[in-house]
């Protein structure tokens, strides 16, 4: 143990000669290439002397002398001053690599010389020191505080002056202003020190370069000079931010954050413009590419920066107590003192609920009031709100006295009056003596005059008057909507018609001719006593007529007792097959499922018991015509009666018209008259469409027949 | 005591015990330092915190106008005059570049280049060009941005339509929708914050479900609530027949005395969450009739919208009732409207599907900004992908088609935060690949959260051990678009 301790001893003498011979003769020393490679090894070494210094002098401050006279301790101190030795001479065969300069290299070195010194001293005279614990202890500080500094000092060479308080650093960007804002200290150089300042700016100078003035920029660095005034393309500094990110000379170094091409262009129009410094951007020329870029970036940064507030966030216990849900107050945002608030529901709203928010007066920049009854009072209150910017008043009864009120609110931007009762005269009172931004003024009582006035003594106020001069659009009216469940019926029916718009006249007719103005007026529900039509026609001022709308009307002669179907409906659309063709609705032609019955592999074959022996004159078949859906008229329709249900006299082949590719979807109603006929039974035979016509896109596969009721007359 | 015994032993769960001891004594004092809610309650600031923007909003609400079945941008705002100029000849193999075809299109012979039917013009300051289809869109291009360059991953509408909306185009996660609702909560208490509107065209149409707005692994809270067009808006909302008001309001008190006596049994929170449910349907009663009352709507604004804005179902009624729930201060409108998907007859159809669209989606941008709701509402119009430069089926001189194409397609954003008279990215000459500028549909998520005050890599959801966003891994925001 002890040879190994005298051994070491021997080789930190040897190390403190060559280093003072370093120290002494650096600036004239020339390195050979494999030396360079043991000097970078100094950023490995440094944490040995970090650690082993703080230990052995720490263990001073122990009051235990037991633990302090364990014989580690003389082992570890023999070390220590090796590995300081180790770390200052690979520290200064990286520092002749001369590829860093600057004032923190100049601390850090001669810092780590003195290290290096008070160290030695230290510990050779540690005999001497080994019963004066005081002196110790003393001496051991200063080492110790030397460490810290100096290892703070290699730690803000690698990593860029900020590195270690950054987190905790608030960052004030100071507002720009537009008009005085410079090409350097405005523009470029907040740009160059996000991007590049870790390795070039503060007191780092990573390859010589600094970029932290003029001075600096121009004098270059170890590459040579980093600009060339007007040519870009010949200037390092845009070099190598073009470099591929994969060359080991693009900059800034492919781990690091890289400029946008937006910056890129920026630098570029700097250094053609001749890389001005303190000129001042509205100096240069207005169609200069740079002046046009360096603006749109100072707008963009304006833009995004937050707002600052000259006020503190409220308490949040009053927020809280304060917002309910008819009273939402919320902050615009996370870690944001303004507060918005918005009332909801006319009929909780009071005056005392407005007054409530007294508490949070200051922060109140937005505040939301339309549809509330609010009075003429309450705009008072309103009025000593120091920080409200948005107010919105929309269809509240407040009138051009109550406005002129709001000329006290000097933060107020936008005011929103829509659907008010105020006047051209109260909006002017107001815009004379506020600073008003925006002012929304839809809906209210103003002639095209008075906003021309308007817009021609405040222009530099945003006025918006929206939608006005609905009168010159001329539209035609949706049609009317006939609404009754059933088209069909025994003895009588109401009929009542709809409109969707208030005030639109119907005019309907039930002979069969299109109705106009002059037809009869519908007042009231109908009552439709015999089988027909209805056609109704939509009229009002302003507008344009609506199409006609009809609807036929069937008065059933016969009840039907019995229905027997002898080829049934498909299995997809059967439902309630025995009685659905009775039941006077004829369906919705839109919805197929339950009212409808579909036939498609077999002809519809049905026979039909009246119970009695009765006069047929007449056979309606309500069917469906959906081209798009394969729904078609059937090919054709046989009425076979019967008194008996034995012998079978055929009275009719009714063939339909067929559909073409323009038929509209809808009911289909097919009347099938007779010379009159007396039977009891009557059967009745449709044949579908066995194929598709051509013009269809699925020619050729079989048609639907689709049916929802039959009527005997 | 008893409660907060109970409190603690129903609050303590398997997972929470395991976790908790992971972290180990010693550290644990470190370790609830940095996850403030390890060990306390929620805090006064931590529930006002609660559903706060990440940083100060430009817009506060959306309104998404979604053109299901994806419109044509070769039709509508992306004019590409080479296109007719080289009608009939085959799209190179160069351009298409090996991009995958549906199977509509993969087993046709050639894919002849077609041309617009309709005629494009430009309008406004920006000069974007805009198709006859559009005339009243065309008059507001100076409110809008354009954005020529999306693109997608998915070829057919439901994977597309779940991607655009959800982030993934499996389904199962939250609704973009959903997401605002769990970021920002509502704004009034008394209605959801993400409501749905469904109307169809009569072109050829896609369907909707519900999926697409599901709250997913999110609180169901936040599920998106479909108004239908029938008599009750919201299906179960409404009394029965012969109940009043007081007698709802003394039973659900007493239903509430009742579940009081619960919660202080148990503790269970579910209980809590139940008495405010049935507190707010009890609000939503009184709010959502005054909604869908149009009767008081002044007749400018129905000739704005046009007529048909008064018929519930319709594309027009569901804009005018967007901007009223809007206007209440509802986040999230989500409307699709069906039948975009013109696969054949596109020139016939197109006509009929703008019909139904222009006149209104114009109407609610000017309606939005004269009541000074524009620059805190984001409006998005916009289909699920665009549609191919080349003919689907037979071609003649007035009838031809398009099949799905998701390298590039238009949408356009009014609003809220948008650079208003833009138009953004650009297409090649043959409207078939992004030259310039182009924005996937993670960028377009990113951005539209972005406007709203949230940062699309803040909005996470832990769920069965991941943290998920909208925006997946991805997403950049559109910067330039932006104000």
């Amino acid at each position: 143990m002890k040879k190994f301790i005298t051994v070491i001893h021997y080789i930190t003498l040897a190390a403190l000669g060559f280093f003072v011979f370093l120290v002494c003769f650096s600036e004239k020393v020339v390195l050979p290439a494999w030396w360079q490679v043991v000097g970078r090894t100094h950023v490995m070494w440094l944490h040995f002397p970090i650690v082993l210094l703080l230990l052995v002098i720490l263990i001073d401050w122990l009051p235990d002398t037991a633990i302090r006279s364990l014989p580690i301790w003389q082992l570890l101190r023999s070390l220590v001053l090796l590995a300081t030795l180790l770390t200052a001479t690979t520290g200064m065969l990286l520092q002749l690599e001369h590829s860093v300069s600057g004032q923190t290299l100049f601390y850090h070195q001669w810092l780590g010389v003195a290290l290096v010194s008070i160290t030695a001293l230290y510990f050779f005279s540690y005999t001497y020191l080994s019963d004066r614990l005081q002196l110790r202890r003393a001496v051991g500080g200063v080492i110790v505080l030397l460490v810290i500094i100096t290892a703070h000092k290699g730690a803000t060479l690698t990593h860029g002056d900020d590195f270690l308080l950054g987190p905790i650093q608030k960052i004030a960007s100071p507002a720009v202003d537009l008009q005085q804002a410079q090409a350097w200290h405005d523009v470029i150089y907040p740009v160059l020190k996000t991007k590049c300042g870790e390795c070039h700016m503060g007191s780092v100078q990573k390859g010589n370069l600094s970029m932290n003035d003029s001075a600096t920029l121009w004098r270059g660095g170890k590459e040579g000079k980093t600009l060339v005034a007007g040519n870009s393309t010949a200037s390092q500094l845009l070099q190598r931010l073009l470099l591929p990110l994969a060359d080991k000379k693009h900059m800034p170094e492919a781990e690091k954050p890289q400029p946008t091409a937006k910056e890129i262009a920026l630098i570029k129009a700097w250094i053609d413009a001749g890389a001005p410094f303190s000129q001042r951007i509205v100096e240069r020329n207005s169609n200069d590419t740079f002046r046009q870029l360096a603006m749109q970036h100072l707008e963009l940064k304006i833009k995004q920066s937050p707002v600052v507030y000259a006020f503190s966030a409220a308490d949040p216990d009053a927020i809280l107590r304060l917002h309910d849900n008819y009273r939402i107050i919320k902050p615009l945002g996370k870690d944001i003192p303004a507060l918005s608030v918005s009332f909801f529901g006319s009929n909780g709203f009071s005056s005392e609920r407005l007054k409530e928010l007294k508490p949070l007066e200051q922060q109140i920049t937005a505040l939301h009031l339309a549809k509330m009854p609010i009075q003429s009072a309450d705009l008072e209150w309103i009025s000593g709100l120091p920080h409200l910017q948005r107010l919105n008043l929309n269809y509240t009864p407040v009138d051009d006295a109550a406005i002129q009120r709001l000329a006290q609110l000097t933060s107020l931007q936008s005011l929103s009056l829509t659907g008010t009762r105020v006047t051209a005269k109260g909006i002017s009172g107001l815009l004379q003596k506020s600073k008003l931004q925006q002012l929304f003024i839809w809906d209210i009582d103003l002639a095209p005059s008075d906003i021309t006035q308007l817009r021609k003594q405040f222009p530099h106020v945003d006025l918006e008057t929206g939608f006005r001069g609905g009168d010159s659009i001329r539209l035609p009216l949706n049609e009317p909507l006939i609404a009754a469940q059933e088209g069909i019926f025994t003895d009588q029916l109401t009929v009542p018609i709809k409109h969707v718009i208030n005030g639109a006249e119907l005019y309907y007719t039930l002979d069969g001719s299109i109705p106009d103005s002059s037809s009869l007026r519908y007042t009231k529900p109908l009552t439709i006593n015999s089988s027909g039509t209805l056609r109704v026609k939509a009229y009002k001022q302003g507008w344009l007529p609506s199409q006609v709308v009809s609807r036929s009307f069937l008065q059933a002669g016969f009840r039907i007792m019995k229905t027997e179907w002898q080829l049934p409906a498909d299995e997809k659309y059967r439902e309630n097959a025995a009685t659905v063709l009775q039941d006077f609705d004829v369906g919705d032609p839109t919805d197929f499922s339950t009212k409808w019955l579909g036939f498609q592999k077999n002809d519809a074959q049905v026979v039909f018991d009246l119970g009695k022996e009765i006069e047929l004159k007449s056979i309606a078949v309500n069917s469906l015509t959906h081209t798009a859906a394969h729904i078609f008229p059937p090919v054709f329709v046989k009425v076979w009666g019967s008194i008996d249900g034995k012998n079978w006299r055929q009275l009719q082949t009714f063939t339909p018209a067929k559909a073409s590719s323009t038929t509209t979807p809808g009911a289909n109603l097919l009347k099938i008259a007779f010379t009159p006929v007396k039977v009891r039974l009557v059967k009745l035979q449709a044949h579908p469409l066995p194929a598709l016509p051509a013009w269809h896109t699925s020619k050729g596969l079989p048609g639907w027949f689709f049916v929802s009721e039959v009527v005997i007359n | 005591m008893q409660k907060e015994l109970l409190d603690y032993s129903l609050q303590f769960n398997r997972r929470k015990f395991l976790s908790r001891l992971s972290i180990g004594l010693g550290s644990a004092a470190l370790g609830s330092l940095l996850i403030p809610d390890l060990f306390r309650d929620q805090t006064v600031e931590e529930a006002l915190s609660a559903g706060l923007p990440h940083f100060a909003p430009k817009a506060k609400r959306v309104i998404y106008l979604f053109q299901n079945g994806a419109p044509s941008q070769l039709e509508t705002f992306d004019h590409k005059p080479l296109l007719r100029k080289m009608m009939g000849q085959d799209l190179p193999a160069s351009i298409r570049n090996g991009q995958r075809l549906t199977g509509m299109t993969a087993n046709q012979t050639s894919f002849p280049l077609v041309g617009s039917y309709y005629d494009f013009k430009q309008y406004g300051q920006s000069g974007a060009w805009v198709s006859e289809l559009f005339p009243h869109i065309a008059q507001i291009t100076d409110d809008i941005c354009f954005v020529r360059s999306m693109h997608t991953e998915a070829i057919n509408h439901d994977p597309a339509l779940t991607f655009f909306q959800s982030g993934a185009q499996q389904g199962n996660r939250p609704s973009m929708g959903s997401w605002v609702s769990y970021g920002l909560g509502t704004e009034n208490s008394n209605l959801p914050a993400f409501c749905v509107l469904l109307s169809r065209g009569k072109g050829n149409g896609q369907g909707v479900y519900s999926k697409l707005w599901t709250n997913g692994f999110l609180d169901s809270v936040h599920q998106g609530v479909q108004f239908s067009s029938g008599e009750n808006p919201i299906l179960y909302l409404q009394d029965p027949a012969g109940l009043d008001r007081l007698s709802r309001r003394k039973m659900l008190d007493q239903i509430a005395a009742l579940n009081e006596m619960e919660l202080n049994r148990f503790g269970d929170p579910e209980t809590a969450a139940k008495i405010s449910q049935y507190e707010m349907a009890y609000r939503m009663q009184t709010a959502v009739p005054e909604i869908m009352d149009t009767s008081k709507e002044p007749e400018d604004i129905i000739r704005m919208y046009g007529p048909d804005c008064l018929v519930p179902g319709t594309f027009a009624a569901n804009c005018l009732l967007a901007r009223k729930l809007s206007e209440n201060g509802v986040r999230f409108v989500q409307l699709y409207h069906q039948g975009w998907d013109q696969h054949g007859n596109l020139p016939s159809e197109m006509r009929g599907q703008a019909m139904d669209v222009d006149r209104p989606s114009a109407a609610l941008i000017t309606d939005l900004k004269q009541r000074g709701l524009l620059d805190e509402t984001l409006v998005i119009w916009g289909g699920e992908f665009g549609r191919t430069n080349y003919c689907q089926g037979k071609m003649t001189a007035d009838n031809y088609g398009r099949d799905h194409h998701p390298r590039c397609f238009t949408i356009w954003m009014a609003g809220g935060g948008v650079r208003p008279g833009m138009v953004y990215g650009e297409t090649d000459e043959l409207g078939y690949n992004i030259v310039k500028d182009p924005v996937h549909v993670h960028d377009f998520q990113a951005t539209v959260l972005h406007l709203l005050g949230l940062d699309h890599e803040k909005l996470t959801y832990k769920f069965q051990g991941r943290r998920y966003r909208l925006t997946d891994l991805y997403g950049n925001i559109v910067k330039d678009i932006i104000t």
